[in-house]
């Protein structure tokens, strides 16, 4: 019996939680991590891949999210798929709560997913720059573990920058 | 803090000509959101489970590159687990400013490219992208392209849209062209909130560099640019209103940017303003903006200036180059 339509190819990936998700290999190509093991192990297909620091609700994200922007990829660029794009990731951060998105950046990381490690190191960059460190700490849930004196030393190391002779634009 | 991009030789080129064209309907120019939100739900505070306080050193870094000093305060003083991480990063900073004193000859410092450059070298082996871009610049100011755009690439890489700015340029500029990478970095370094980046890829939309010509979407740039204080989007901006050009017709909107290109020294600006109040009969106004058109070698300014000046008496032609002789210039970002 033989196929008539191409069969899309699927890898098997099994989370830290023990739930396997079967991928397009589009899909787990976007993992650089998977795609590299698979550049050296052509073989290796068939097996289950272990992802032993990735959990079934983190990887859901992130295959949403790879499926979401190979398809944005697939059009043709133009300004109004960039809007789409922007706002697509815009909805996918603050749909998480931050430990969701701890936990994204590190899978991201693990598995080197530029794209999606970089659109969320940039969303952390947009909550720290311009802010207050009481705003930073709050919104990360940090704890503040100065000591006053160690506070103090930090800021009075730095205040050179602060001293002004220098102009800003050159 | 603005960061220096680009030496000014570069825009003599052939992007400054504005091409005419008939006038044609323009859209309403479409909105840009580009900032991400986080929802700021209180975390579980946790000793266990995941926390931002253990985020990996490498991501922080990666994440700071591209912070100026004062964030870069603020990240190290969150927490002292960030404090730690983020060391180098401060330390690039002193580097940085050691480097730009060599750069320009101040705070006591002779200038010196070679001490410069060591010092943006050493802040960029720390993780600054600021240093990797000042390291670039000096590197193309000498003719090591290689070498420059290498560095852009890092600063690129890492979201810092003066590297994506360079970065875009100098491809515009390589051999052979590579126009599609070029817009795609101006692109990034636009939508980053990168001025002079806007106004570079305006032109290329306007030019039709990669994709065919896209009138609104250069128009939308030049806009852009222009509120941001550059000059020579804020001429150009002008000229939408004007041809209707990506822009709805505005005589209006045209008179005002014209007036600001031209209050901030843009010596075709300050020819066509002066026209315009010349037509409006505004004589005093016309003919000093047209004296320092005149000044900056728009000669076809000449003819109309000596027109209004003959009308004159020699009173009010003395007061004119006087205002003339004392105009400055107002602040603009370039």
């Amino acid at each position: 019996m033989s196929m008539a339509a191409v069969e899309t190819k699927k890898i098997t990936l099994r989370t830290a939680d023990n739930h396997e998700f079967e991928v397009e290999e589009a899909i787990a190509m976007e993992f650089s991590t998977i795609k590299t093991f698979f550049d050296e192990n052509p073989d290796a297909s068939e097996d289950t891949i272990p992802l032993p620091n990735v959990t079934s609700k983190c990887l859901s994200a992130i295959i949403e999210y790879c499926k979401s922007h190979l398809a944005f990829r697939a059009r043709e660029t133009s300004s109004s798929i960039d809007e789409q794009v922007r706002t697509y990731d815009e909805e996918f951060v603050k749909a998480r709560d931050n430990e969701s998105l701890k936990e994204l950046i590190l899978a991201a990381n693990y598995l080197n997913i530029k794209a999606l490690l970089d659109m969320l190191n940039q969303a952390v960059a947009d909550r720290i720059k311009n802010k207050s460190v009481e705003y930073v700490r709050r919104f990360f849930g940090l704890e503040n573990d100065y000591t006053p004196e160690e506070e103090a030393a930090i800021r009075a190391e730095n205040e050179w920058a602060f001293e002004g002779v220098d102009p800003d634009d050159d | 803090m603005e960061q220096k991009t680009w030496p000014d030789r570069s825009d003599g080129s052939r992007f400054t000509a504005f091409p005419l064209s008939k006038p044609s309907n323009g859209d309403g120019k479409t909105k840009l959101s580009r900032r991400s939100k986080f929802i700021s739900k209180p975390s579980s505070s946790q000793t266990d489970g995941p926390d931002f306080s253990a985020l990996p050193f490498d991501i922080l870094t990666k994440i700071a590159a591209p912070f100026n000093f004062p964030n870069l305060l603020t990240a190290s003083l969150v927490c002292k687990s960030w404090r730690d991480v983020l060391r180098p990063l401060r330390e690039a900073m002193v580097l940085l400013r050691y480097g730009k004193r060599f750069k320009h000859g101040r705070g006591g410092f002779r200038r010196n490219l070679e001490k410069a450059l060591d010092s943006f070298l050493k802040g960029a082996a720390r993780g600054s992208t600021l240093a990797m871009v000042d390291a670039g610049l000096i590197y193309w100011e000498r003719g090591q392209k290689e070498e420059a755009i290498a560095l852009y690439q890092k600063a690129a890489a890492l979201g810092d849209p003066a590297g994506q700015c360079n970065l875009g340029i100098s491809y515009l500029h390589a051999q052979p062209q590579k126009h599609k990478e070029a817009v795609k970095w101006l692109h990034e370094a636009s939508v980053g909130g990168h001025i002079r980046a806007q106004y570079q890829l305006a032109l290329c939309l306007h030019q039709g560099l990669v994709v065919d010509r896209n009138l609104q979407e250069a128009a939308r740039w030049y806009l852009k640019a222009a509120e941001g204080g550059y000059v020579r989007a804020m001429y150009n901006t002008s000229l939408c209103y004007t041809f209707g050009e990506g822009l709805s017709h505005s005589r209006r909107q045209a008179r005002k940017w014209m007036k600001r290109a031209a209050d901030r020294g843009h010596s075709k600006a300050q020819f066509e303003h002066g026209l315009a109040l010349f037509s409006e009969g505004e004589m005093m106004k016309a003919v000093v903006y047209l004296e320092l058109a005149t000044r900056s070698g728009e000669t076809a300014a000449t003819h109309v200036k000596n027109v209004i000046l003959q009308q004159l008496s020699a009173t009010s032609r003395d007061r004119a180059m006087l205002l003339a002789d004392n105009w400055r210039a107002l602040p603009s970002s370039r």
